[in-house]
């Protein structure tokens, strides 16, 4: 019943940012679809009014059509799957998600599962250790990394390690003389091509993280569990883990799971840098080229991603931790 | 007989930005084979830091300053690693108070039995188990039902039960019991109550008892040893401490509990409060309050014999008397 009741909220929070930003979007001043009549006149030689029509019936978009009718085709739309369609591809925004998706997903999954232990690691190392060198460095790399946008680490990496010293690509997910499909070739030059933009986010974001699992970890070592375990004569490295780490792990795990939901919106910054075929770069050339079916599309999968990820945090947490259950 | 436990001259400070606090002060005692022993003191007066030290594990920014502490022969503040943390558990367990979150909230009943086990070289789980759900039941609690449940789901009774097994599980020699029924319910108080008395019978087990509750050591308690501002005021056996007490501070802590028979006016608070342990006045620490106090008495009066097991750290010790005013 509860676990119902946390899908319906879902669902409805869903369905406010999807009116929301349907109303946004269309209420910014639109003439891509003019654009596009337009390249059509000049490629095909046929009169605007046709280009038009042609144009209106390819996007499913009649400006004449009240505002309320369209929204409802949108939705409608949306109930069966159909993100929309993007002006500037002239292709459906579900194409671009498909092609799209799976680059945004192994960078950033790649780099929040490596800033994420890693951080966690060192943040339980040094709540562990109090005065150890270790605090002081962890302490000023977090407020380094934690003032520098996350662009200006990405552009570092790229002038030093790609345009200088040369030891990686400048742009794309591979190679594009490598034929892509399951061989070693394209998938060294997969990773190849990840190193920077995935150091770029890992970088950026380790810190953050070790930060947040020393404080958590500094308040469950003040606790009776914890003097209880060294009074049971239980060693060191299982305390450390099973009775300081498990608990402490706890707050963070909510940060965790939306980190991974805002991830499909993918880091628009650090793609475009990068020139990284994932979801953010095709954010920016949508908000860059007025594609505003293309942007009400990714808004609509970011929101539905974080929401489903705040959903999955809510019910991970209580498996987590058994003091919390999901109230009736 | 010989003593199991010995404590000679034991020092706790505790560095702090005010200044160094010393929460137990030249302590020394001595705890006999099968014997109940309490340490009887207000909140503060040392007696969970004492609880501690004998464990060779005061937290920081708390230090054993100097002192001896020998279990069994065994020079304890000299332990080290695996030494230590054989020792701890396997030849003395503890049972915190009943307010503490003693158990992890992420781990069920059974894994800290298990847990303890495999720490301390018991890889038969079976045994184990076995054993656990003597010692469960011992307590009177069901081991189907507690060993599948989460701390929380468990009352405050029912966990500190289960404490109780838990600190029975690698049969130690001596378990301390730091206020094992204070917070608890007047009706569970007793019940544990009976339920130690039971298990000391049963294990011949040593029980090193500190409590705030005279009417918990009239009850319970061989020998009673009483503190005050981290300092041993006097040590006896119970009918000395009760008939024959020679400390003003003792014979105070008895007229401040309510008897259950008498009126409840007749209840005398000691007047005053303890001092304050970070720089305290020289002498007697009682001094302030004590109605006997004299010039004498700024010098420190050091724990002497009086008689056969009857120690007082008092100048005036024959002067007191069982109803003799406080102050």
């Amino acid at each position: 019943m509860a676990v119902l009741k946390r899908i319906a909220v879902a669902l409805v929070t869903l369905f406010f940012v999807t009116t929301l930003t349907f109303f946004v979007v269309r209420n910014t001043p639109g003439d891509a679809l003019q654009v596009w009549a337009l390249e059509i006149v000049q490629t095909y030689g046929i009169s605007m009014e046709d280009a038009m029509k042609q144009v209106r019936a390819m996007y499913g978009y009649d400006p004449d059509e009240p505002v309320l009718s369209q929204y409802i085709r949108y939705v409608k739309g949306l109930a069966r799957g159909n993100l929309g369609t993007s002006i500037l591809y002239k292709s459906s925004v579900n194409e671009i998600v498909f092609q799209a998706l799976p680059w945004t997903v192994f960078i950033l999954s790649t780099s929040l599962v490596l800033s994420f232990s890693i951080g966690a690691l060192l943040g339980m190392a040094i709540a562990w250790k109090r005065k150890t060198v270790l605090d002081p460095i962890i302490t000023g790399y977090a407020a380094i990394t934690g003032a520098t946008p996350d662009y200006i680490t990405a552009l570092i990496l790229l002038i030093i390690f790609a345009i200088n010293l040369k030891w990686f690509p400048l742009k794309g997910a591979y190679d594009p003389a490598v034929k892509p499909g399951f061989t070693w070739e394209f998938i060294k030059s997969v990773l190849y091509h990840g190193v920077l933009p995935i150091a770029a986010y890992t970088f950026e974001n380790t810190a953050a993280w070790a930060l947040a699992m020393k404080g958590s970890a500094v308040s469950v070592l003040g606790e009776d569990y914890i003097m209880a375990a060294w009074a049971r004569g239980l060693k060191e490295r299982r305390i450390m883990t099973r009775y300081m780490g498990r608990n402490a792990m706890l707050p963070l795990v909510t940060g965790l799971a939306i980190a991974f939901g805002s991830m499909m919106g993918g880091s628009v910054l650090i793609e475009t840098i990068f020139n990284y075929p994932g979801i953010g770069w095709f954010f920016n050339q949508a908000v860059a080229r007025r594609d505003y079916g293309l942007m009400q599309g990714l808004f609509f999968l970011t929101a539905a991603a974080v929401i489903l990820a705040n959903l999955i945090a809510d019910l991970l947490y209580t498996r987590l931790d058994p003091r919390i259950r999901l109230e009736e | 007989m010989k003593p199991l436990l010995r404590v000679r001259d034991l020092v706790v400070e505790f560095h702090l930005d005010r200044g160094t606090l010393r929460a137990v002060n030249r302590v020394s005692l001595d705890v006999y084979p099968g014997e109940i022993m309490a340490i009887v003191g207000e909140s503060g007066s040392g007696k969970s830091t004492l609880a501690f030290a004998l464990l060779n594990l005061v937290p920081p920014p708390g230090r054993i300053v100097e002192g001896q502490v020998s279990f069994n022969g065994t020079d304890v503040l000299a332990l080290r690693g695996d030494a230590l943390r054989q020792y701890r558990w396997r030849e003395v367990a503890m049972v915190f108070q009943a307010a503490q979150n003693v158990l992890n909230p992420v781990m069920r009943v059974v894994d800290h039995f298990l847990d303890t086990a495999r720490d301390h070289g018991l890889t038969n789980e079976g045994e184990v188990l076995a054993w656990a759900e003597e010692l469960l039941r011992m307590v009177r609690l069901e081991p189907a039902r507690v060993f599948s449940a989460y701390p929380h789901e468990l009352s405050g009774g029912m966990r500190q039960r289960v404490v109780i097994a838990l600190s029975l599980l690698l049969k130690p020699r001596m378990v301390i019991l730091d206020e094992p029924t204070t917070a608890l319910d007047v009706v569970t108080q007793a019940y544990i109550m009976d339920i130690l008395n039971e298990i000391r019978r049963e294990m011949n087990l040593t029980m090193l008892l500190l409590t705030h509750d005279m009417s918990v050591v009239a009850k319970i308690a061989d020998r009673v040893g009483v503190m005050y501002a981290g300092q041993v005021m006097e040590i006896a056996d119970v009918d000395s401490i009760f008939y024959r007490p020679r400390h003003p501070y003792t014979v105070g802590l008895i007229h401040a509990a309510p008897s259950l028979l008498g009126d409840l006016d007749r209840k005398q608070p000691i007047p005053g409060s303890p001092p304050d342990l970070i720089n305290p006045p020289p002498g007697c620490p009682f001094r302030p309050r004590c109605g006997y106090a004299s010039a004498r008495c700024e010098e420190d009066p050091g724990l002497h014999v009086i008689a056969d097991g009857h120690w007082v750290a008092c100048h005036h010790w024959e002067q007191v008397t069982h109803h003799a005013p406080v102050s």
